[in-house]
């Protein structure tokens, strides 16, 4: 399980180009890999707002 | 993958943040300044408006204001925001003026030097509540504010974009989770209703040696009110209305380390000139409030504070009757 669980995430991750056996065909679709940037890209910003040293939160 | 593959990708990322997008800008229908735009829409017949900062937002107290007035024909109403500066205040005095003909008083509640700071900003700093100046009168905002070319250009990308305009909404949530789990096994911290309460003195001068350095350099530089607040003296002034300009009330520690220098007391009077040169009336409320125990935190009044803040304030209006400009030039 964890083996193929670390063939499923450097797959996912670039560093490896194939898919481990058993990784689902719609997956490696050019759309999943579009929901999947548009997703670590909206990760990266909801925890990039820690940039000032104080801040209200009456928002 | 193709290039054909890639290029898919990439639209489907694009519709993604574009949902993404829709959804922060449903997140911000109900932020703080849109909340206060439409409360200012929803009172009618407004005759006294309370601008300012958090100050103002945590300090002024209408019930008790306009109980104490015992007039029928009068009706306050507290538009303070919190973390913003003159140019939104000028925003929402503009917003307010343009539906009410019944303004008398414009109160503008300040503290330190916040009559003669200059309107510096970089499009970063509009986060939180400074984000109203994408959406009210953008135009008029950066007619005032002070920035460079690239962040001007930025500010019309920015203000098209509700993941950068409204991120607070989103970072806002994050940071919460954030200090729930850094607090975690620690003793409590208090919060009042801006945040953490030692926070507050972040805001503060670092030393009263530096604060008086302060109050000096900007008298030696003749140094004339904030460009923002000329105009929000203006436009007051343009449509009848009367500017009071409070000092507003502060912390005895904040009054004791900073306000009781030499130097404080020269640059009151200095400001009392400026304000007095554009017709407004100077009050100094700084010592009103003298229990700690009316304070939320070093800065901020709670509710006890407001209350009676605003009893008092509410009898300096009586005082001042049909002749509020006979008080333009006496000493604060």
């Amino acid at each position: 399980m964890f083996p193929w669980l670390r063939q499923v995430l450097d797959y996912l991750g670039g560093a490896a180009d194939e898919p481990p056996p058993g990784f689902p065909d719609l997956l490696t679709s050019p759309m999943f890999w579009g929901i999947w940037w548009a997703l670590l890209s909206i990760v990266v910003y909801i925890f990039s707002g820690q940039t000032s040293k104080f801040i209200y939160i009456d928002f | 993958m193709s290039w054909k593959q890639v290029f898919a990708s990439l639209i489907t990322t694009a519709v993604v943040l574009a949902a993404f997008n829709l959804t922060v800008h449903r997140l911000a229908r109900n932020s703080v300044p849109r909340q206060l735009i439409t409360r200012l829409n929803s009172v009618s017949g407004v005759t006294h408006l309370a601008l300012g900062n958090s100050l103002m937002a945590a300090g002024f107290d209408e019930k008790a204001f306009d109980q104490k007035l015992g007039s029928h024909s009068t009706r306050s109403v507290n538009a303070g925001l919190g973390s913003t500066g003159p140019v939104e205040h000028l925003l929402v005095l503009r917003d307010e003026e343009r539906k009410n003909s019944h303004l008398r008083y414009v109160i503008y509640g300040f503290f330190d030097f916040q009559l003669t700071d200059d309107n510096a900003t970089q499009v970063s700093d509009l986060i939180g509540n400074r984000a109203m100046s994408y959406y009210v009168e953008p135009d008029i905002a950066l007619r005032f504010y002070s920035m460079p070319w690239s962040d001007r250009i930025a500010f019309y990308f920015y203000r098209e974009t509700p993941m950068i305009e409204d991120r607070a909404q989103v970072w806002a949530k994050i940071e919460l989770v954030r200090r729930w789990l850094s607090q975690a096994g620690l003793p409590a911290r208090t919060y009042d209703r801006f945040g953490r309460v030692a926070d507050f003195t972040a805001l503060e001068a670092a030393s009263p040696a530096q604060f008086a350095e302060r109050c000096d350099a900007l008298m030696v530089q003749h140094v004339g009110l904030n460009s923002a607040i000329l105009e929000i003296i203006r436009e007051s002034q343009g449509h009848n209305a009367v500017v009071v300009m409070v000092e507003m009330p502060m912390h005895p520690s904040h009054q004791s380390r900073f306000y009781s220098v030499p130097a404080w007391g020269r640059y009151r009077s200095y400001l009392h000139q400026l304000v007095s040169r554009e017709g407004v009336v100077y009050l100094n409320a700084s010592d009103w409030i003298r229990d700690p125990a009316e304070f939320a935190d070093n800065l901020h009044m709670n509710g006890v504070g407001a209350e009676k803040f605003s009893r008092r304030l509410a009898q300096f209006f009586l005082q001042l009757g049909d002749h509020p400009l006979r008080l333009v030039s006496k000493k604060p």
